[in-house]
């Protein structure tokens, strides 16, 4: 059986059609997403929680079709109608789009959402619970390296393995675009668990990529309030009383002083002008690299950030103020159901991986099978990574294409 | 297909008597038929096991039917069936009145949401429960559920399942049901066999039991009728067929 269900309408338009014969009350639809119905009333508050709307035409005919608004509920993904619809009649079920769908007489009747883009691409996953499925069929049973298995422990060694994967084999596809508050700090995405990098996004769409700040200043974890021998005070509950960091205000505050004259306005070019001289001389921080020379690692004008540990934020420098930024992260894969997938070029490391951690952790397993599945996990991971790093040998050429290129001193 | 009751018991009276060594009675030949079956329908378990080790060795055939694992999971089709649990509100558990044996694989059917969905269920003990739940990594959620069992109280199985669903599918070995050579008395004294569903049951095991069935009878009716020779004929005809089953 071949592994696509879907019909192309059902995967480029996100809509699948029935007729009514009078007799049939409930319409199964087949799409790779399932129906979400809140209610089938608009008016109803949970109206919104549905992920497609159902459209009937007596017709068929484009622009005939309006919006069924009467009773039904969803089982198992079958439309379910409180009466058998007329024979003949023309039944969509349109999961939303983000252009709203081919049906539905007016703007309001459109199903506008990111249903059937969601959808898209999807392809090229397997979820987590067909991986682990598929993994008790293939490793587990009689005759097998696992004669036995209980499903919890798959269970955990998959999710741990999705994990130690997100981190440093699969592609890093989290992102968010967030403004830089006056504050000048943002609280880390909830699914956060390390940063890939940070960039602002000038006018034209182009990132400029921030860095760390490293050894130039830092967000202390205790800020606890001194008494005149130095010694930390204590509220009436015996904890210390903790201040604002003096340390971040001053870098919020230096920056705004030393690195930008006016925030309005900015551009890559404008920064340049006031952060570095003619001779490529950092000007803007002016006890780095006077003396020895340039630092690389803060020879960049595209500003700053660090990670607040105590809040959970990160702090970035105050000449990025209102701009528009765009954090990559990684997160570990399994903070929503919806991350919950393997990239199909790295199924076969995960079987691999869960293989190899099942057997080493099992007591009296001989140590030369042991060894043999960390190789193939080393083996079936490097694989892995080497086709998610998605290197075209043409996409090479075009860069390698640079090095003739003469360097000027 | 199930064993006659009536052939075996003409089978042993014909054996035992062919040497007038004894009569048998219905009642006494009930009771250890009863006994016979349970122990021919416990033994499938261990040998089963053995079996199967067969697979581990990798030394087991793949044939259609000379493979003994397959051979000894078929016998014991009179005895697997889907029983009936229903949910108990007041105990938050499954429960059956069907006469359980063991329980097989569990299939929680959650129906209340969409798509509908039908889980294999782990069978935990309670200190295993207790440790998977706690691991947000192995959390039971309704796509991984988790079981274990208890009693009702009167010594009836209960399946407590987390998270609960609206419905289970349980396969079951059920215990065997005991067999009975049910009978009317005739003009002369004798027994009649009444084949009457009301009156007689069959033996449950396969009919490929008929042979090991008739000498486990035999041997216990020589330790009854105290004649050596019938237990150890007996005996090695049953050794014989064990031997050739199990090598």
């Amino acid at each position: 059986m071949s592994l696509i269900t879907e019909t192309n309408q059902q995967y480029y338009q996100g809509a699948q059609g029935f007729r009514g014969d009078n007799t049939t009350l409930a319409f199964k639809t087949t799409f790779d997403t399932d129906l979400i119905l809140g209610s089938f009333d608009p008016n109803n508050i949970n109206y919104a929680l549905n992920n497609f709307k159902l459209y009937t035409s007596s017709t068929g005919l484009p622009g005939s079709y309006s919006e069924y608004i009467t009773e039904f509920s969803v089982v198992d993904n079958a439309i379910t109608f409180l009466a058998a619809p007329a024979t003949g009649l023309y039944i969509v079920v349109q999961l939303k789009k983000l252009d709203g769908g081919l049906y539905g007489s007016t703007e309001a009747e459109k199903a506008y959402g990111q249903v059937v883009e969601d959808n898209y691409g999807s392809y090229s996953y397997i979820t987590l619970n067909d991986a682990i499925d598929n993994f008790m069929v293939g490793y587990v049973g009689g005759g097998k390296l696992i004669q036995r298995a209980k499903k919890s422990d798959i269970l955990f060694f998959a999710k741990r393995g999705l994990q130690e994967f997100s981190y440093d084999t699969l592609k890093s596809v989290k992102s968010a675009e967030l403004t830089i508050p006056v504050s000048l700090t943002l609280a880390l995405p909830q699914d956060y668990v390390n940063y890939v990098r940070a960039s602002w996004i000038d006018q034209l769409g182009v990132k400029h990529i921030i860095y760390p700040t490293n050894n130039l200043t830092i967000s202390p974890y205790y800020t606890q309030i001194q008494d005149e021998k130095g010694v930390p005070t204590q509220d009436n509950f015996g904890s210390d009383i903790e201040g604002t960091s003096i340390t971040q205000e001053r870098w919020h505050e230096g920056n705004a002083q030393d690195f930008l004259l006016d925030n309005a306005g900015l551009s890559g070019i404008n920064d340049f002008a006031f952060n570095w001289n003619q001779n490529g001389e950092w000007i803007g921080y002016r006890n780095y690299g006077e003396l020895y020379g340039l630092d690389p690692q803060y020879a960049q004008m595209n500003g700053w950030f660090n990670l607040n540990e105590r809040e959970g934020k990160m702090s970035f420098s105050s000449h990025l103020v209102n701009r528009l930024i765009v954090l990559e992260y990684i997160s570990d894969g399994l903070a929503y159901d919806t991350d919950t997938k393997i990239p199909k070029m790295a199924e076969e490391a995960l079987y691999a991986h869960i293989l190899h951690a099942v057997i080493a952790s099992r007591a009296n397993q001989p140590e030369y099978l042991v060894q043999r599945l960390k190789r193939e996990r080393s083996a079936k991971l490097r694989n892995a990574k080497i086709r998610l790093s998605n290197i075209k040998t043409d996409e090479i050429a075009q860069v390698m294409r640079g090095k003739s290129k003469w360097i000027k001193h | 297909m199930a064993v006659s009751v009536d052939k075996v018991y003409k089978t042993v009276l014909f054996v035992l008597n062919k040497e007038q060594r004894g009569y048998v009675t219905p009642a006494e030949f009930n009771s250890i038929a009863e006994q016979v079956q349970f122990q021919i329908f416990e033994s499938y378990f261990p040998d089963g096991n053995q079996q199967y080790r067969k697979d581990q060795t990798n030394s087991q055939n793949d044939t259609e039917f000379f493979n003994m694992f397959k051979d000894i999971e078929y016998k014991l089709y009179p005895f697997e069936e889907n029983s009936n649990f229903t949910y108990n509100v007041n105990k938050d558990v499954f429960s059956t009145s069907a006469n359980v044996y063991k329980i097989g694989e569990v299939i929680s059917n959650y129906t209340d949401v969409n798509p509908v969905i039908n889980s294999i269920t782990q069978l935990v003990s309670r200190a295993e429960f207790n440790k998977i739940s706690r691991s947000k990594l192995t959390a039971p959620n309704n796509k991984n559920p988790l079981f274990f069992t208890g009693n009702a109280g009167a010594g009836d199985l209960t399946l407590k399942i987390t998270p609960t669903p609206n419905s289970i599918t349980v396969n079951t070995i059920l215990t065997p049901t005991p067999p009975k050579w049910g009978f009317t008395v005739g003009g002369l004294g004798q027994y009649i066999y009444n084949p009457s569903p009301t009156a007689s049951t069959d033996f449950e095991l396969d009919v490929s039991e008929q042979s090991l069935l008739i000498l486990e009878i035999l041997k216990y009716f020589g330790i009854v009728i105290n004649d050596p020779t019938i237990i150890q004929a007996a005996s090695q005809e049953a050794q014989q067929m064990e031997i050739n089953e199990k090598s």
